[in-house]
């Protein structure tokens, strides 16, 4: 069994990429993810992998759309600002039906901003960030445990449905250490006949492209790619409740429901009936998480580091059943317990 | 422990120097009129001892770090002020650098005064942190540190701790490692870094000095708790 040992957010999310076969990293720095590419740059050349620091996020992302395009499991890594110049490929590269793991450590924004952790990126990451009708499967870690478990089964999920698979972290994330284990374990076997590795003149070229010239042709392929995202919502959902028979729910992911576990354990030692949901993937959207518990809720806070985003998501699953109220905080700070704790009394009062 | 004027922290990325230097310098504080501790952390952007700042100014330490915005930022700067430490003989400074050799450049710049003063440069290990666990990992850093500071190495740390959930075998594990490294380099280990909750665990066993610490660089949602 694999030793337990310390490990920063961003190294552990390198050496799990590492463990589930990726050979291939193409990436550009950027506080605060630098010890992802650091760590692959030196890893990397042991295991006879290809370690790339390219001239910026947007060559990176495109070096990430050769590689899948071979068929080889690859990855890249970014914060914010570079999340935002990767889009124009991660859209091409849903179009083309590639998989690939990206990864971006949130850190505040908009624009340059601060390179203290944020969640400012959650629209960007689930409704699409680039140009088109798509989906990213959205991961979203709360641990440096998590985050390894995740990255490991994102290759898997990426290539089962051959579409780019984000792991939506932040720099908090990235820079805290906490012991992991990391197991290496054999890479699923996914379908690959449409990798272009060479025909050795047996077979047609393999295309791999994003364009069709007739309408037509592309509305079937988009109805294609609906059926996918589809299957996402259907097969890959997961979440965390914590006291699922309570009556009042803060609702968070990543660090903020860190912040909140705390928050649930100080409300509960004043006798109040607060549990927590914790959507683990931020799409598909865990509606179901919310259903199961509106015949007793009476209400949910959620707490984002942002100005209010996946709150609207919130909302659409509650759906005007019960109230939802907002607590964010902006350009990297972090939710402090007790302002948390003073809105959710606050939430209570106002229901009661 | 620390009969030198001057010490300063290097050693791998993430072995624990700053988490060392704030508990040392706190420890240090009621015994010095002048304390002082240099921030010249260059490579990590966050946890870093400046965000300590107030907590250490309260204690009469004083605090050197790169000045006004830059110390937010993730920068390589350091603060001027850091020259002013070698010409106060009375002043006890504990100097927190940042990790690998690429941390160990910032020390360069400061090589004329480190000659005329009275210093000693630790190597903190920690066995449980990637490509730390062999003594040739090790030996390997130390020698690339040493080249990029263009300071010898004085002494080690045995740091081996894996956060909250350290117990006394990985103490004792990366203190043998420590133990190698010192027997081939010829470097003595000035003490051995351990959480204060396992120290009858295993004070009995370590014949080094024993320093005790109080973990304190820790996620927010922990450090609120305290409070």
């Amino acid at each position: 069994m694999a030793e337990k040992i310390l490990m920063k957010g961003n190294e552990a999310l390198a050496e799990a990429a590492v463990a589930a076969g990726c050979r291939y990293f193409f990436g550009y720095p950027i506080t605060p993810q630098n010890e992802v590419p650091e760590y692959m740059s030196k890893r990397l050349p042991e295991l006879k992998g290809t370690f790339v620091q390219a001239e910026s996020e947007v060559a990176a992302i495109n070096m990430v759309y050769g590689a899948a395009s071979a068929g080889v499991r690859c990855m890249t890594s970014s914060s914010s600002p570079g999340i935002s110049l990767k889009q124009e490929g991660i859209s091409y590269m849903v179009g083309s039906q590639l998989p690939c793991v990206v990864v971006n450590m949130m850190r505040g924004g908009p624009g340059l901003g601060t390179i203290q952790p944020s969640q400012g990126d959650y629209f960007q990451a689930t409704k699409g960030g680039g140009h088109g009708d798509y989906k990213l499967l959205v991961l979203a870690p709360s641990s440096i445990q998590e985050m390894v478990n995740l990255t490991m089964e994102a290759f898997d999920l990426a290539e089962k449905y051959r579409n780019p698979v984000m792991i939506l972290g932040d720099g908090m994330l990235g820079q805290m250490m906490e012991p992991v284990i990391i197991e290496p374990k054999e890479p699923a076997l996914y379908d690959k006949s449409w990798a272009t590795t060479g025909t050795e003149g047996k077979r047609k070229p393999n295309v791999v492209n994003s364009l069709f010239i007739q309408a037509e042709e592309c509305e079937k392929h988009n109805i294609n790619l609906q059926e996918k995202f589809l299957q996402m919502e259907q097969n890959e959902v997961r979440y965390e409740t914590l006291y699922e028979d309570a009556e009042y729910f803060l609702v968070g992911y990543g660090t903020t429901a860190r912040i909140m576990r705390t928050v649930v354990n100080m409300a509960r030692a004043q006798g109040l009936s607060v549990g927590l949901i914790r959507p683990i993937t931020l799409f598909p959207f865990p509606h179901v998480a919310f259903d199961r518990v509106a015949s007793h809720a009476k209400g949910f806070l959620v707490v984002e580091m942002s100005a209010g985003q996946m709150v609207e998501d919130v909302r659409l699953a509650v759906n005007g059943r019960q109230p939802v109220a907002f607590h964010g905080r902006t350009g990297g700070m972090a939710p402090e317990p007790k302002h948390i704790l003073a809105e959710l009394i606050k939430l209570m009062g106002e229901v009661k | 422990m620390f009969d030198h004027r001057v010490t300063v922290f290097v050693g791998p990325y993430g072995s624990g120097k700053t988490e060392l230097s704030l508990n040392v310098v706190q420890f240090l504080a009621p015994q010095y009129h002048q304390i002082a501790i240099v921030d010249l952390d260059i490579v990590k952007p966050y946890f870093r001892a400046r965000e300590f700042r107030t907590k250490l100014i309260h204690r009469d330490i004083r605090v050197i770090l790169p000045q006004g915005e830059l110390q937010h930022a993730d920068m390589p700067s350091v603060s001027a002020e850091v020259f002013t430490v070698f010409h106060n003989p009375d002043l006890k400074v504990i100097m927190d650098v940042g990790g690998d050799d690429a941390g160990a450049v910032a020390l360069g710049q400061y090589k004329a005064q480190f000659e005329k003063i009275d210093h000693e440069v630790l190597f903190v290990i920690n066995t449980r942190r990637p490509f730390s666990q062999t003594a040739d990992h090790l030996i390997e850093m130390k020698e690339r540190i040493e080249w990029r500071s263009r300071l010898p190495i004085t002494a080690l740390v045995a740091n081996t701790n894996l956060g909250a959930e350290t117990t006394k075998e990985t103490i004792l594990e990366g203190y043998a490692v420590a133990q190698e490294v010192s027997k081939r380099t010829g470097l003595p280990i000035a003490f051995v870094a351990i959480d204060r909750r396992l120290h009858q665990d295993v004070k009995h066993i370590i014949k080094e000095p024993l320093f005790l610490v109080d973990r304190q660089m820790l996620p927010p949602w922990e450090r609120n708790i305290e409070e």
